[in-house]
């Protein structure tokens, strides 16, 4: 096998490599911090989205094909199998746009990677330290996939995190399942095989874009899974004529991207944390507004018109249907919508949509006033921000500009530590009361130091449930 | 006027009969699928799939063929796919280059069983499903092949997700969310074609386990875009660069393109197979042995030079069954290219390299301009012998084929060399006994409890789905 490995540079190989071998001890504090950073703001997710009418949908189908074993759902705690709970809490985890994300790159790793190691470090009851290592290295090999493919392969009309995700958690699984670099490149190469993703659901709605990266998740732990016991694949999976990147993405696949810096320079730590409940292109618009309003003395009545400029990538993700949003998800990516519950519902933050406001003639009223074009300058800095241009003119005629490159939440606007632990607070408080939200902080926060992830699952998990 | 994708869920849920014919050919499909994965059940990577899938602890009520373990639904109708798909004898569509059954039976017996639905509920399911998968690769085809895609992944989860819809008793407008449910599952790199590996025995696995999901989701009010299909960034327009929309929806209703699906006399990849034949042809006319080759030319389509012309030296089997020299050389030095034929042990056999390596695929002008007009995989086999003599012989359409198919006799001849040494004779002989009769079965798990071989039915109680 690997005759074309001989031909080209073997970037899958590379990237086993690196995933196999990585030591805790080699990886920089800071890195190691935004890892501890990533699996607590994930689980904060998982545990605020894990009753939503959708994801108690996607558990009850779940159950209903008869799966019993491994590893356990959080909140529910019901146990199934581990690609099964890594796929639910993923389904959670990405379940209301809160999860973290990355600006240059279209890839949600926080809900691929973590629920994949998370299910599996119960299963086997890894060490913590060995999580975090996964972690890491899931989260290096999605987001480099993701590099090098992109802006292509959403060009191509792929979405991103289940075509580049399996490869991340197939990596990650890998680790913790101690493969060697033959059996990682497999897994990995096994991965390529369930990398799929459409972006439709763009056009056409449909709760189904909250399973993409529960799909990704699961996929990397099954593909782990075969590899370990000796299943093979192309080991040249990314790189080849009819590899990952050149069939999805396309010729102008920037592959030497996959093993830039490897081990030296981590693009985790461009990973960004949401603080909003919405679509990530909005959040610059939304702070723009609150600087204006803040500065101006003005309130929601005194807005006549808003102009939103954004990239031609953001003005596209934006809501554009008939009439005003009727599901969740396409008030999530309303910018006028996304406008008028920041202005009249005092935020856009986790707890803040609801089934009951779609339609509110207050919140429809106001969006209309808003309207989105594309920006030049947003435009031409796309892929270092998510940068906007907004443009409020009063009702007596004045008009405030206010542009805005980087949201709160971004590696060049961080938040504190304050700030990040509020947000997984107001997460997790409502679900799992205050003392349980503390005790899951300060787990995560040792997490290294433990030697049984299995004994961390039941602080996930809601009252009743834990045994 | 509906969309396409919204036509076939409905054909897929309110189609109430089916012609006599097509029903039989259902259920040769089922027989067919049947050989195929309680044949492959024991190969050795089809054991370390089965052992994968139940280390995730996915305990359940379905029962993988042979083994009798009771897994859940789609773990079930992963692993009897895998086991259908294990050994490239598994039935195809050449045309649209696509694998329907070992994606679209393993996720209907898995559901009719655990349910507890009728013969004919399966073979209805079946029809519906292979229809669907069938039509959306014919949409595709072929630029999502020439993209470098593998078609069963690619446009099974639509299938599959059409006939497990109609099994869990959806209403259209619930089929048409699982299918666009399945879009989202819609996989499938080719890679493997240029290196080997043996993750391409679950690429139709994958489609099985996908839209039996989906299905599963939509009936739980989990919602998809409705023009998964015909979208702009629908699986047609991304995966394949365009679809043909009118072929894909064409007399749909009215003619099966279930029909055109054709079982395998080879048990290799199915653009060898002309070859294959044809050379056993030339050897039956002039009784050349392996010893008496100089070099065989092959002259056939880009399409299948590309697809079984750039192994000469497999690496393990999978690879062999991709290698269109290769199994020339298994041939010749074993006289058959059946399910037994194909062996680890023969790869780094000097015997048969030496055979391999004497045979060179050349472009073929006929041969391609058949295959871009008709969709056949043809080919030109010319011999050149030791002692000077050429022989040439051109095949368009292998055994097996609706062209050129396979008798009654032979299919059932094919099942029990697949069947009987697993099983043995009394059992292969109750199964395709209970096949033949599928539409009068009362109950799939009376069929399912007859894969199993004795010791586990007897030992593992779990694989066995309970009553009631």
């Amino acid at each position: 096998m690997g005759k074309e490995s001989l031909l080209v540079d073997d970037y899958s190989a590379q990237l086993a490599r690196y995933a196999a071998g990585l030591k805790l001890a080699d990886v920089p504090p800071e890195v190691v911090a935004t890892a501890k950073r990533v699996v607590l703001d994930q689980l904060g997710c998982q545990i605020a989205s894990s009753t939503l009418p959708w994801s108690l949908k996607f558990r009850d189908a779940i159950k209903a094909t008869g799966t019993s074993g491994g590893a356990t759902v959080v909140y529910h705690g019901d146990r199934v199998s581990i690609d099964n709970a890594a796929f639910l809490n993923s389904a959670f985890g990405h379940g209301n746009e809160i999860d973290d994300a990355c600006v240059r790159t279209p890839s949600h790793s926080g809900s691929v990677i973590i629920p994949a190691v998370m299910a599996l470090a119960e299963a086997l009851n890894a060490p913590g330290e060995k999580a975090l290592e996964a972690v890491i290295v899931g989260y290096e090999v999605m987001m480099r996939v993701s590099y090098a493919t992109s802006p292509h392969l959403r060009t191509q009309g792929h979405h991103g995190p289940p075509g580049v995700g399996p490869f991340g958690s197939a990596a990650a699984a890998a680790h913790l399942l101690g493969l060697d670099e033959r059996q990682t490149l497999n897994a990995i190469a096994i991965a390529g095989s369930h990398a799929a993703g459409l972006l439709q659901y763009t056009r056409g709605g449909g709760s189904v874009k909250r399973i993409h990266c529960g799909i990704a998740a699961m996929s990397g732990v099954r593909s782990a899974m075969m590899a370990a016991k000796g299943i093979t694949g192309p080991p040249t999976v990314l790189e080849g004529e009819k590899g990952f990147c050149n069939v999805f993405a396309g010729p102008e696949s920037n592959l030497p991207w996959l093993v830039r810096g490897l081990g030296t320079e981590y693009v985790m730590l461009e990973t960004a944390f949401k603080r909003y409940s919405c679509c990530f292109h909005t959040h610059t618009a939304l702070e723009a507004m609150d600087t204006i309003v803040a500065r101006e003395h003005i309130g929601p009545a005194d807005i006549a018109k808003v102009v939103v400029g954004a990239s031609a990538e953001g003005v596209r993700h934006f809501y554009h249907g008939d009439g005003p949003p009727r599901e969740i998800l396409a008030a999530q990516f309303s910018m006028g919508y996304c406008l008028a519950i920041r202005l009249l519902r005092n935020g856009n933050g986790f707890w803040d949509w609801r089934e009951e406001d779609l339609g509110a003639p207050d919140l429809v009223e106001f969006a209309d006033r808003v309207e989105t074009v594309t920006d030049e300058i947003a435009d031409k800095e796309r892929h270092d921000n998510f940068g906007t241009i907004v443009t409020v003119t009063t009702g007596d005629g004045r008009t405030f500009v206010e542009r805005n490159r980087y949201s709160k939440g971004l590696p060049q606007n961080p938040l504190n530590q304050a700030e990040f632990l509020a947000k997984f607070t107001d997460l997790v408080v409502p679900q799992l009361g205050a003392g349980a939200a503390n005790r899951i902080i300060d787990a995560i926060e040792s997490i290294d130091t433990r030697d049984d992830m299995a004994g961390l699952i039941p602080l996930l998990l809601r009252e009743p449930a834990r045994r | 006027m509906k969309g396409e994708t919204a036509q076939l869920a409905a054909f897929a849920i309110e189609q109430r009969s089916f012609p006599a014919e097509v029903l039989e050919h259902a259920k040769l499909l089922v027989l067919d699928h049947l050989a195929c994965s309680i044949a492959a059940a024991t190969l050795p990577w089809s054991l370390k799939y089965r052992a994968a899938i139940r280390s995730l602890g996915a305990v359940g009520t379905a029962t993988v063929v042979y083994h009798g373990d009771g897994l859940s639904l789609d773990s079930a109708a992963f692993l009897n796919g895998t086991f259908g798909h294990g050994n490239e004898y598994d039935d195809h569509e050449i045309k649209s280059t696509t694998h329907p059954g070992s994606a679209v039976i393993p996720a209907v017996l898995a559901i009719a069983e655990s349910r507890h639905l009728s013969g004919l509920r399966a073979l209805e399911a079946t029809i519906v499903g292979v229809e669907t998968m069938v039509r959306v690769a014919f949409a595709a085809s072929p630029h999502l092949h020439d993209r470098g895609h593998h078609t069963p992944p690619g446009v099974g989860t639509f299938g599959v997700a059409a006939a497990a819809s109609r099994l869990l008793d959806s209403d259209t407008a619930t089929c048409l969310n699982a299918m666009a449910i399945a879009g989202s599952h819609s996989a499938g790199l080719r890679q493997y074609d240029i290196t080997g590996g043996d993750v391409k025995r679950i690429h139709c696995a994958l489609a099985a386990l996908g839209g039996l999901r989906a299905a599963f989701f939509a009936t739980r009010g989990i919602t998809g875009p409705p023009t998964v299909l015909e979208g702009e960034k629908g699986f047609l327009n991304v995966f394949a660069g365009s679809g043909d929309l009118v072929r894909m929806l064409d007399a749909l209703s009215e003619r099966y393109d279930m029909m055109l699906v054709g079982f395998k006399p080879f048990c290799s990849c199915g653009s060898t197979h002309t070859s294959i034949e044809a050379l056993a042809l030339l050897q039956a006319e002039h009784g050349f042995g392996p010893d008496d080759i100089e070099k065989i030319v092959v002259g056939t389509s880009k399409h299948v030079i590309d697809h079984v012309g750039k192994i000469t030296e497999p690496q393990d089997v999978l690879g062999a069954q991709f290698s269109l020299p290769f199994s020339l050389a298994i041939r010749l030095l074993r006289g058959s290219n059946g399910f037994y034929d194909y062996r680890q042990e023969d790869l780094h056999d000097e015997a048969f390299l030496r055979i391999a390596r004497r045979v060179t695929l050349v472009y073929d002008e006929l041969a391609n301009e058949e295959r871009v007009k008709i969709g056949n995989r043809g080919a030109i086999v010319t011999v050149h012998t030791k002692n000077g003599n050429v022989f040439e012989r051109r095949v368009r359409f292998a055994k097996g084929l609706p062209e050129n198919p396979l008798t009654p006799a032979e299919m059932q001849a094919k099942f029990m060399d697949c069947v009987v040494p697993r099983l043995g004779q009394e059992r292969a002989t109750q199964i395709a006994a209970m096949v033949a009769n599928l539409e009068h079965l009362q109950d799939v798990g009376d069929l399912m409890r007859l894969t199993v071989h004795d010791t586990a039915a007897s030992t593992n109680g779990k694989g066995i789905a309970p009553r009631g």
